[in-house]
Formats: C-alpha cells, sequence, structure tokens
C-alpha cells in the first residue's frame, strides 16, 4: 500500500468520527438513539477500513453493523425497558479508560501500517498474495483466503453462528411456543409477561 | 394483520426488500473477482428478512418465510460445509481439501470448492441470523414501535421486580 494513498488521509478525521460516536453510544439514554449511534458506528468503522484499503472487511463490517444496529432497533423498539436505563458509572468509566490505556500503551509496539517486513505480511501473508491466482484461481485473494486456505475458519464462523441461532431459539423460542405466549398476551402495550 | 406503519416504511420495505435479496446473490456470486462472498451474501439476505419483518410485522414474515425454513438454511449451510470437508477426508486427504472434488489436475476443483464454501457460508448465516431475529422479536407480546424508551418512562409492572 502506498503511504502517499489520498485515501489513507481520511482515516485521522474518521477516527475522530468514530471515537465521538463510541461516546455518544456510552452518553446517550434512549435505546432508539443508542441503536441508531451504533448503526452510525459501524457505516463509520466500515468507511475507516476502506480508508485503509481493506474493501472486504469494509462490506462485512457495514453488514455486521446494519444487522446489529437492527436488531438492538427491534429489541429496543419491541419491549419496553424493565428498568431505566441508568447513569453512566463512574467505576465502568474508570474501567473503559483503563482498558483504552492498555490498548493505546501497546499500540507503538505494533509493526507499522503497511510494512512489507510485518510478521502478518511476510509470512502466510505474502505467500497467500503471491500464490492465490495459481493455486485457487480467485481473482479476490481475500476470498481465496476466507474459502480456500483458511477454510476451516470460516466452517468455524458458520457453526458458531448456528450455535448462537440454536442459543436464541432454545432459551426465547420463536416457535408455537412464542406464538402461544404472543397470543395469550393482552395486545396493549403496557402489559408485562405473569409470573 | 400487518402493524401500522408510515408510508414512507412500507414503501421502503416493498422496494428494499426484492433488490436486498437480488443483491445478495450478486455479492455471493461475484465474489471471487470483487469484494463480497459468502458471509456478506448471508447478511445482505439477513438484512433484507429483518427489514420485511420490522416494516410488515413478524407474522407477515413467517408466512412469507416460515421460521421452519430459515432452520432448515442454516442447518443445511452448516451440513453443507461439513460434507464438503469430508469428501476431502473421504479420499483420504485433509478435511476442506478441494482437490479432492474434481479429477482434473487444475484449478478446477479449487474453484467449485471455494464456490460451494461460500455458498454453504451464505446459507448458513442467513439462516441462523434470521432465527435470531426471529426468537428476539417473537419476544414482544405485540409487534408495536414504542419510541418512548427514555428517561421518563417509568418501570411497568416489573418483569424482573
Amino acid at each position: 500500500m502506498n503511504p502517499l494513498d489520498p485515501a489513507l488521509s481520511l482515516f485521522a478525521p474518521l477516527s475522530v468520527a468514530l471515537i465521538a460516536l463510541a461516546c455518544a453510544v456510552a452518553i446517550l439514554r434512549s435505546a432508539f438513539a443508542m441503536a441508531l449511534s451504533l448503526g452510525a458506528f459501524g457505516l463509520m468503522a466500515a468507511t475507516a477500513l476502506l480508508a485503509l484499503g481493506a474493501p472486504d472487511l469494509a462490506f462485512a463490517a457495514a453488514l455486521l453493523g446494519g444487522v446489529a444496529a437492527l436488531l438492538f432497533l427491534a429489541t429496543g423498539l419491541l419491549t419496553r425497558p424493565a428498568a431505566p436505563i441508568g447513569r453512566l458509572r463512574l467505576s465502568s468509566l474508570a474501567a473503559i479508560g483503563a482498558l483504552g490505556a492498555a490498548l493505546l500503551f501497546a499500540t507503538p509496539s505494533l509493526p507499522a501500517f503497511g510494512d512489507r517486513d510485518s510478521p502478518a505480511n511476510s509470512g502466510a501473508g505474502r505467500l497467500y498474495i503471491n500464490r492465490s491466482a495459481q493455486e485457487i484461481g480467485a481473482a479476490n485473494a481475500f476470498t481465496a483466503v476466507q474459502a480456500g486456505y483458511r477454510a476451516f475458519d470460516g466452517f468455524g464462523q458458520a457453526a458458531a453462528l448456528f450455535a448462537a441461532a440454536a442459543a436464541a431459539f432454545a432459551l426465547l423460542g420463536a416457535g408455537e411456543r412464542g406464538i402461544a405466549a404472543r397470543n395469550r398476551l393482552p395486545v396493549a402495550p403496557d402489559s408485562e409477561e405473569a409470573g | 394483520m400487518s402493524p401500522p406503519r408510515p408510508v414512507f416504511l412500507k414503501i421502503a420495505g416493498k422496494l428494499f426488500t426484492p433488490i436486498m435479496a437480488l443483491a445478495a446473490f450478486y455479492v455471493l456470486l461475484a465474489g471471487g473477482a470483487v469484494p463480497g462472498g459468502g458471509l456478506a451474501a448471508g447478511l445482505i439476505l439477513a438484512l433484507a428478512i429483518m427489514l420485511y419483518g420490522l416494516v410488515f410485522g413478524l407474522d407477515a414474515a413467517r408466512e412469507a418465510l416460515p421460521l421452519r425454513a430459515l432452520q432448515a438454511a442454516a442447518s443445511a449451510g452448516l451440513l453443507f460445509y461439513l460434507a464438503l470437508g469430508a469428501i476431502g477426508l473421504l479420499q483420504g486427504q485433509a478435511f476442506l481439501d478441494y482437490q479432492a472434488l474434481s479429477k482434473n489436475p487444475g484449478l478446477h476443483g479449487q474453484r467449485l470448492g471455494v464456490a460451494a464454501a461460500q455458498f454453504s457460508l451464505a446459507l448458513a448465516v442467513a439462516g441462523a441470523c434470521g432465527v435470531i431475529f426471529y426468537c428476539f422479536v417473537g419476544r414482544a407480546p405485540a409487534l408495536e414501535l414504542n419510541f418512548a424508551v427514555s428517561d421518563d418512562d417509568p418501570p411497568t409492572s416489573g418483569r424482573d421486580a
């Protein structure tokens, strides 16, 4: 990646926007606004990845952000909170701050962006880039890695999502049980589950 | 019974659901050459299902695409992926070794394997995300948008109390 790439200069303002959106999610007290900010955060993260020259990751990040935001919107808008969303606690703020400081402390020891000799780029990464066209035959090296060389990880991805769906179904039950529960309950928005 | 929704939301839902479903197939098929692939295709399809469910209600979504179909898609995607890996294993090669898919020593087997893996990943992702959405939304007593979620909202007779 050319370090003088004009898209890279977008990364700094995008990072500032990312931090601002993250703070908005933490500070806002409305589930609707939080879900929307989370969706905006996902899209902004996708744009930042695009500026770094990773369109495949940007695509996946935008879609995952959209799925997450829609799920939060659905649960936030379709249910009523059992208790109002509490204020931002000082202890959680301190914990997040400590985590952020630790990450910032570790950042300088990472290899420089686009470093040809970094472990990720010089080992298997370079191998994949140089040989994927001949060995897998996909023009997009990312696809060759995801579905070819690291297909086992893709399998793990599918299995993890399947486990999540099975857990959601086992715990929440969208089958006949869920329909029966919905039909039994009065439709008034104030109604709550009994027992 | 469709829940009351603003007209623009209904039009957006009617307009975007088929376009998104079509886009998912494009992203799946073009994933070998341009950004995209199985995960992205599955997520787009799941987003189309969610959009339809949020706009027209869970009952309409379940009528158009039953829960059982989504469960079948999630399971079939995972099983198809497993079978794809088992083909290599049964021929005495590594798990998910696509060279076992074709007698041709060229790239034919690899291309076939990558396409099949993308397809099964898309199926598994779309099915699993759809099932999760149905489960989450199915818990709501009624599909009514409730925008009054704020500090001023007193807790109703507590589920946790």
